[in-house]
């Protein structure tokens, strides 16, 4: 081989290693930008977020307002609205408090504040409580739960309660009585720019008090809506109306809606937030006697829980609901009887901006403890346009012996730990605890009894799905229901004074499978 | 020209020879329409003795001595003083002019002692006619001084001196002085004659280029004084001169050339210092010991800044000299006393009269200006330069990178302008800035008023802001618009400058700055009033093209450190709205770094050096601030405020704000993909570094928010910089590379993309084109900072802060972060830029942090009974950019529904997207706690009024610095105070609040300025090691031969010599014309 001819084999050569080299580096590069928008895409094919609103994977919800407990927080306040706290009042508040530290929380310093108004003396009550079943109860010679009645703070017509504890966690109800009968709900959280009040009836004999409790410095203006078996009222008087600062305001829906079947009450606010509670007063005109008080819910959910009743000859068990929206929307009613029983479910189309009412016992064999829930499934209406949910009530009227009535506002999530707080006012009541499974799967679940002697015992067992377990307890004051599902609960007593029928206090930070849509607050 | 000049009509025949050459100006109209007349008039002249004192006489002296011989004037005698020149003159002079008389002295003692001898010397003379060696009287110059002496009583006469080389620039009319005695002419640099200043008028002095004198003044008043030499013996002099009584005149039809060139020998020669002194020797002995009361310390302070400001421009001797002609000038006060008498002795004028002849303002700042900045020759090299640019613009216009850039600018313009014809709402970084005044103010005090208020170091932004509104003079409202609008097109010019390094000029160049400005990083940075990255936007191109240079992956740079020093100055600007921006060169080094193994491993190392100086420079730039971040737990100060989670594509079209949505935002992407698959050679390997730098940058901005969505971490606009500068980068090669290497191949894949590429280059550019219709880039009309004014007026009750809560992106000032919610606190109302970075949280400092923790996690119903000690009073929880503004975004944290649940906080009304909260409980910030009918009371503590006894509070962190007087008397401290500061006060009284020990801010702000001045030195010193820089020249034309060892004795020409008997001359040897041995001769002579 000529040098010749070898001096262009070795050009070519290094032109190729050029190439090769060339090329690698190349396809090293459109690698790594291949990689970046691989890494792109896939985040773009990576599904949203799923809604809160759905109940089967939803995340943590519940409204700031709605009485959700922490164990875990030292400060708290609490709003109670309804009741009044003169001598001969309507509707005669008693407030219940209990410390929920446990063993190892410490002393709950607590000041009730009732308040009247702007410039008028704000009535005071200061006392400690200590932790339930703790050495610092019996040493400190302190109780954990506490019931005052507000007339012994202040007797105002109108009174607002503020209960503030530092030091420990507490839960605060309160209760009415009037007419022969008790009725509680635990106290709000806060306010809220929005309330629904799915249930109410302003027939003859009844008596429909909303009450709005602004306990801020500057002043709330109100709207009110009426949903009743007639139409939508909006009365004028019941439009802008101002609630003070650090006032109440008692407003009789019976005179502003008279003679109405249903009446479900929306209040909206335009200024300020308030505190929104129901009272009804029946007066036995038609067999029926008793009082009632709900809270109001101050958002709308897709999906609300009720945990039970009883169908019993007599009784009867009628469930609100109301589409406040601009759209039909269509509902599913699942009951479950005791015993992993499921009836039929009942599907309704309710219009919009209206209020149907469904009689739930009437296919429940008597004797039976039931619960049943609500789902929205559907919504029809303007292109594009959803129904935000719909607000329920139940009331459940008994009448003949025992007679009574109760209202439960329902529970728009379902949680594994619940506190339920009934007030010491029933004196040879019989207390039963309603656990509903609201998961797919059997739940173990377990009663705790705060203030219990030690050793007594603690109540255990399992529901299957959606089934329903019906328990008496024995013990007043605080009791814990925890379970390894998402459970919603309730609370019946009846006794010689009437029934009552109470919601638990979900407990953050368990898991909440909620349909309503506010801000986490666990 | 000159020859063209018409022949003076009626004048006298002046015959051939040398004064021939010198020509009547056309500025002699009026004299020659009644010349006749005047020659009868004055048919019997006045004798007058020139009086020319040369030493080492320049080239110049044949021309004067024979413009001197041509005179038009009947009665003149000229006297050459030589004073101790090197070579013996006489035979020049001989040759030229061989009636002038010539006194020779052997030894020089300057030109004042020399010209005072003709009081000895001469008699008999009416006028004495005092010119320089190179000053060229015009032929009626005589005459008319002389004239106008005799017709205005004057003392003094001078003439129009013009320039030898064109005798249209002006040199003098006449001199003035200010009122501290500094000397200068009311002539501009380079100023033609028009005639402008040819009234005949009174002046201050005439200088020694040509001065017509009595004689009789000039022998009362002693004459120059030989200790205001050097340069200094005119203004001495006519100052002297005005206090006798004498008028001062200037007859500007009598002209006289210069050449500038040859100035005595003594200035020459004289040490700047002394020429200083002497000035400031003239003052001290003519003004009145009342008037030196104000005039000496007024001018030490104005030469104290002179000379500072000489030392900044690098002028060090020339400070030096400053400062030490100030020590001659005092020290030589007892010295000069016998002169000072002697001049006041003679004084008939008082110093208010003279006042009116002195001119206002301060002639050292006119001859700083003219002089030290060089203003004269920047202006004309400003023309130069705008002349030549106006030509290359006016041809480049026409070509279609011209258009192009036409059309950019064009639609910047467009996309801007409500932004310059109205307001710049105040947004994020975007806050209105403090006037000058008061931001040199709050960078000079040891007090902060952010968060609780501290003593501590301002931020460097308010050094920038400060000093960019002094350079607008005071207009820090058109200052804060411009830099918005203007950081775009500098980005852009940058990004072309860049691809023009690296693509290569033209079209490539062209296309990467298009790209870049039209990516929509900046609109979105804009929108949301990121100042900061806005400014790291602008600046980014050059970073990258100087590190390239500086690590030599482009042609090398021949002054590296002035590089350095030019981006870390950039980037300690933009450092200062910003701070993350100081890691811009690092994360150009990183990308180089990790594009390195494609690229044949260039510029692994290479870019982490100057990337490191550069990062260093900016931190020591911004020193000391930089050193109260140590130990720094909250990253707001440093910017690191925001969180999110932001999607990947988003991020890759820069759609991180109301811009660069759609499809278009893919395009640019895609092109960069493309040159990837197209270019070879250089521009693969820069292709490559430039998706290097879009890695980063996208990194960046993505990998934080993969580990946490709340962890706090920059703005993505600011992040995303690198990225916007590599994609751009990427598509001009992408241009450059259409041009040259898909040219090269056959037709395939590569030119279809290559094509594709380019029409789709048109999409983001349009969708540019429609973010200009708005005319402000999707800023809101109104900020809620405009809207909240009405805050300021509520500080009558006592002073107060306003807390901001609410989504860190919505907030007007850096926030602090707790969780995801974002807090700051500003001072009476919504405040300024002051309060836009804060101070770093320590100590009682986070008190405002826990309160908003309390908020945050909804664990109080009180949360006034918390923020009310802190002296906040409003509770701004904004939810969207400004009134009626969009989009909507919630509080974080449900904090709305807390506050709405506040027991002690009343909701005020707000325009929908804002939640305004009074806090019930609140107290002023400073406060008198008093007691009225048994109860507490606490009321606004007034500093001017008397407060009655109680306890004082301030609340801010406790410091033992800070200390409260009533009555001249340090009140004492309240033990019982927690956190804050509180004092008892005894009795009823005034209470004024001080801070002590300013040192500290002292210090900090001498060590501020030294660095700079450090790095003015380091730029201009390596400026003066450039090649190619030719050293400016402090004297020029002098051709003087080098200086040789005097005569040790004096030598006299000649004995006293009377002429005409009229004029006598002693000491003095006529000359008589001789062949070419007339010097030998001469001197054989003697």
């Amino acid at each position: 081989m000529s040098q010749a001819n070898s001096v262009p084999t070795s050009e070519a050569r290094a032109d190729r290693l050029a190439k090769r080299s060339r090329r690698s580096r190349r396809s090293a590069v459109v690698a790594v930008a291949f990689l970046a928008l691989v890494v792109g895409v896939s985040e773009w094919l990576t599904p949203a977020e799923t809604s809160s609103n759905d109940g089967g994977t939803g995340g943590i919800t519940a409204s700031r307002s709605q009485a959700v407990v922490n164990p875990e927080e030292t400060r708290s306040t609490w709003f109670c609205a309804a009741g009044t706290s003169q001598p001969g009042g309507r509707a005669d508040e008693t407030l219940t408090i209990a410390n929920v530290g446990g063993d190892r929380s410490s002393i709950a310093d607590i000041k009730v504040s009732v308040m009247s108004g702007v410039g008028v003396a704000t009535g005071r009550l200061d006392f400690k409580l200590a932790p339930a079943g703790s050495a610092l109860s019996s040493a400190a010679g302190l109780p954990s739960v506490r019931s005052i009645p507000v007339s012994s703070i202040l007797a105002n017509p109108d009174p607002g309660v503020v209960v503030e504890a530092i030091g420990a966690p507490v839960v605060v109800t309160h209760s009415v009585s009037g007419a022969g009968d008790v009725g509680a709900t635990p106290c709000a959280r806060g306010g809220s720019d929005n309330w629904y009040f799915a249930g109410g009836t302003t027939l003859l004999g009844a008596e429909q008090w909303l009450t709005l409790f602004n306990p801020f410095p500057g002043d709330a203006v109100v709207d009110l809506s009426f949903f009743t078996n007639t139409g939508v009222e909006a009365p004028g008087e019941a439009q802008g109306v101002v609630v003070a600062g650090t006032s109440r305001l008692s407003i009789p829906v019976h005179d502003l809606v008279p003679r109405r079947d249903s009446v479900a009450t929306r209040v909206t606010t335009r200024r300020g937030r308030v505190i929104a509670e129901q009272v009804q007063i029946f007066n036995a005109s038609d067999g029926v006697r008793g009082i009632t008080l709900v809270a109001g819910a101050p958002e709308l959910a897709k999906k609300w829980w009720f945990s039970g009743s009883t169908a019993q000859e007599g009784r009867s068990t009628n469930v609100s609901i109301l589409n406040p929206g601009a759209t039909r929307v269509n509902v599913r009613i699942d009951t479950a009887l005791e015993g992993a029983v499921t009836l039929a479910p009942i599907d309704l189309e309710i219009p919009p901006r209206s209020v149907s009412v469904t009689d739930v016992s009437s296919r429940v064999p008597a004797g039976t403890p039931f619960s049943w829930s609500l789902r929205m499934r559907s919504s029809t209406g303007v292109k594009g346009e959803l129904s935000a949910g719909i607000a329920a009530s139940a009331l459940i009227a008994q009448s003949g012996i025992g007679s009574g009535i109760a209202a439960d506002a329902g529970s728009p999530f379902a949680t594994s730990s619940w506190y339920s707080l009934s007030p010491d006012l029933l004196g040879g009541a019989t207390r039963e605890i309603a656990i509903f499974n609201a998961s797919n799967k059997r739940v173990k679940w377990r009663i705790r009894p705060f203030a219990a002697l030690p050793g007594s015992k603690v109540q255990r067992g399992t529901i299957a799905p959606r089934g329903l377990s019906r328990q008496s307890i024995s013990v007043v004051g605080v009791t814990q229901v925890v379970a390894d599902g998402l459970v919603t609960i309730s609370e019946a007593s009846q006794g010689p004074r009437g029934l009552i029928l109470s919601g638990g206090l979900p407990v953050c930070p368990s898991p909440l499978v909620g349909g309503t849509s506010g801000g986490p607050r666990c | 020209m000159d020859s063209e000049a018409p022949e003076m009509p009626g004048g006298p025949d002046l015959g051939p020879g040398p004064s021939s050459e010198v020509e009547i100006s056309g500025s002699d109209h009026w004299f020659t329409d009644g010349f006749e007349d005047l020659l009868e008039e004055t048919a019997h002249r006045p004798p007058v003795v020139a009086v020319v004192v040369i030493r080492d006489a320049g080239e110049w002296l044949e021309e004067t001595l024979l413009a001197l011989d041509s005179l038009d004037y009947p009665d003149v005698t000229t006297l050459v003083i030589d004073d101790g020149s090197r070579y013996d003159p006489t035979p020049r002079i001989a040759e030229v002019a061989p009636r002038v008389f010539v006194k020779r002295r052997e030894t020089s003692s300057g030109f004042a002692t020399a010209a005072n001898e003709v009081i000895a010397s001469v008699q008999g003379a009416t006028f004495l006619l005092f010119c320089h060696g190179d000053a060229v009287l015009d032929r009626y110059a005589l005459k008319i001084m002389v004239d106008e002496a005799v017709r205005s009583n004057a003392g003094i006469v001078g003439p129009k001196v013009v320039r030898t080389s064109d005798r249209s620039h002006l040199l003098e009319v006449g001199m003035t002085v200010d009122r501290l005695g500094a000397p200068h002419t009311e002539i501009e640099p380079d100023e033609i004659d028009q005639e402008q200043h040819d009234a005949v008028r009174d002046v201050f002095f005439i200088s020694g280029v040509a001065m017509l004198v009595r004689s009789d003044l000039f022998a009362e008043i002693g004459g120059f004084d030989p200790d205001a030499a050097p340069a200094a013996e005119d203004v001495d002099f006519g100052w002297r001169a005005r206090i006798a009584g004498a008028r001062v005149m200037v007859a500007p039809d009598a002209v006289v050339t210069h050449s500038i060139s040859d100035s005595f020998r003594d200035c020459l020669d004289a040490n700047p210092a002394q020429v200083e002194g002497a000035r400031h020797r003239a003052m001290l002995t003519s003004a009145r010991a009342l008037s030196l009361l104000w005039m000496v310390p007024s001018a030490i302070g104005l030469s104290l800044v002179e000379a500072s400001l000489s030392l900044v421009g690098g002028h060090r001797g020339r400070s030096g000299a400053i400062l030490r002609g100030w020590w001659i000038a005092l020290t030589g006060i007892r010295s000069g006393r016998p002169a000072r008498l002697a001049a006041q002795s003679h004084r008939r004028v008082s110093d208010g009269e003279i006042r009116y002849l002195q001119s206002h303002g301060s002639s050292r700042v006119r001859r700083f200006l003219n002089g030290t900045l060089h203003a004269d020759d920047r202006l004309r090299d400003i023309t130069e330069r705008s002349r030549t640019l106006t030509d290359t613009a006016g041809a480049r216009v026409r070509e279609p990178v011209g258009i192009a850039v036409c059309i950019f600018v064009a639609l910047v313009a467009i996309g801007s302008r409500d932004l310059i014809l109205g307001s710049l709402p105040q947004i994020g970084q975007m806050r209105i800035w403090p006037s000058v005044g008061e931001g040199w103010g709050a960078f000079t005090s040891v007090w902060r008023d952010s968060l609780l208020g501290a003593r501590t170091l301002e931020p460097p932004l308010l050094l920038v802001t400060s000093g960019i509104g002094s350079i607008f003079f005071g207009a820090t409202g058109l200052a804060r618009t411009l830099l918005v609008v203007v950081a775009m097109p500098v980005g852009v010019l940058g990004a072309w400058r860049l691809g023009r390094s690296v693509a290569g000029p033209g079209i490539a160049a062209v296309v990467t700055g298009v790209a870049y400005g039209v990516i929509p990083l900046p609109r979105n940075a804009i929108a949301a009033g990121r100042m900061g990255p806005l400014l790291a936007y602008a600046i980014a191109p050059v970073l990258v093209l100087g590190i390239a240079r500086l690590c030599g992956l482009l042609e090398a740079e021949s002054r590296p450190r002035r590089r350095i020093v030019s981006l870390s100055v950039l980037l300690a600007v933009c450092s200062a709205w910003w701070m993350p921006a100081i890691a811009l060169p690092l994360a150009i080094a990183a990308a180089f770094t990790i594009s390195a193994p494609f690229t044949r491993g260039a510029g692994v190392a290479l870019g982490w050096r100057p990337a490191t100086k550069i990062t260093l420079g900016t931190l020591a730039l911004l020193l000391p601030w930089p050193i109260t971040l140590i130990g720094l737990h909250n990253g707001a100060t440093l910017g690191f405020s925001y969180s999110g989670s932001a999607k990947m594509l988003d991020l890759l079209r820069f759609h991180t704000g109301p811009a660069g949505a759609g499809a278009a935002g893919w395009v640019l992407l895609a092109v960069a993909l493309v040159v990837l698959l197209i270019a070879s050679g250089p521009r693969f390997e820069w292709a490559v570094r430039a998706w290097g730098l879009m890695i980063v940058g996208f990194a960046a901005a993505w990998i934080p928010q993969q580990i946490s969505s709340t962890i706090p971490m920059p703005v993505r606009e600011g992040l995303l910089v690198p990225a916007a500068v590599g994609l751009a980068l990427a598509v001009g090669l992408g241009a450059a590379s259409l041009l040259t290497d898909v040219g090269r191949r056959r037709f395939g894949w590569r030119q279809v993309s290559a094509v594709l590429a380019t029409v789709a280059l048109l999409l983001p550019a349009l969708a540019f084109a429609a973010d200009t219709l708005g005319g402000r880039w999707r800023m809101p009309s109104e900020s809620w900072a405009d809207s909240l004014s009405w805050m300021e007026s509520r500080s009558s009750a006592g002073d107060f802060r306003v807390l901001w809560l609410g989504d860190p992106a919505l907030l007007p000032l850096d926030p602090g972060r707790s969780g995801s919610v974002g807090y700051g606190v500003t001072s009476n109302g919504v405040s300024d830029s002051r309060v836009l970075i804060p101070i770093p949280e320590r100590g009682d400092q986070r008190l405002v942090r826990q309160a908003v923790e309390s908020i945050r996690t909804g664990s109080s119903n009180r949360i006034g009974a918390q923020l009310g000690p802190l002296g906040v009073r409003f509770i701004l929880v904004p939810e969207t950019p400004g009134p009626d503004q969009r989009p909507f975004i919630a509080a974080p944290d449900g904090i709305t529904s807390t506050l709405a649940d506040q027991l002690d906080l009343l909701r005020l009304e707000a325009s929908p997207g804002l939640s305004l909260y009074e806090v019930v409980p609140w107290q002023p910030v400073r406060a008198l706690i008093t007691t009225e009918a048994g109860a507490k009371v606490v009321v606004p503590l007034r500093s001017d009024k008397k407060n009655p006894p109680g306890v004082v509070r301030f609340a801010t962190p406790k410091r033992s610095m800070i200390k409260a007087k009533s009555d001249g008397k340090t009140l004492k401290s309240e033990g019982d105070s927690n956190w804050d500061n509180s004092w008892v006060l005894p009795k009823a009284g005034p209470v004024s609040i001080v801070n002590s020990a300013a040192w500290l801010r002292i210090f900090a702000v001498l060590l501020q300025g030294a660095i700079f001045l450090l790095a003015i030195r380091m730029w201009r010193s390596d400026s003066q090691r450039a090649p190619n820089k030719t050293k400016r020249r402090r004297v020029a034309g002098s051709t003087l031969p080098p200086r040789e060892a005097a005569p040790s004795d004096s030598q006299v020409l000649g004995s006293s010599v009377s002429i005409d008997g009229a004029v006598s001359i002693d000491t003095a040897l006529p000359i008589t014309p001789s062949d070419g041995s007339s010097t030998t001769e001469t001197e054989a002579g003697a």
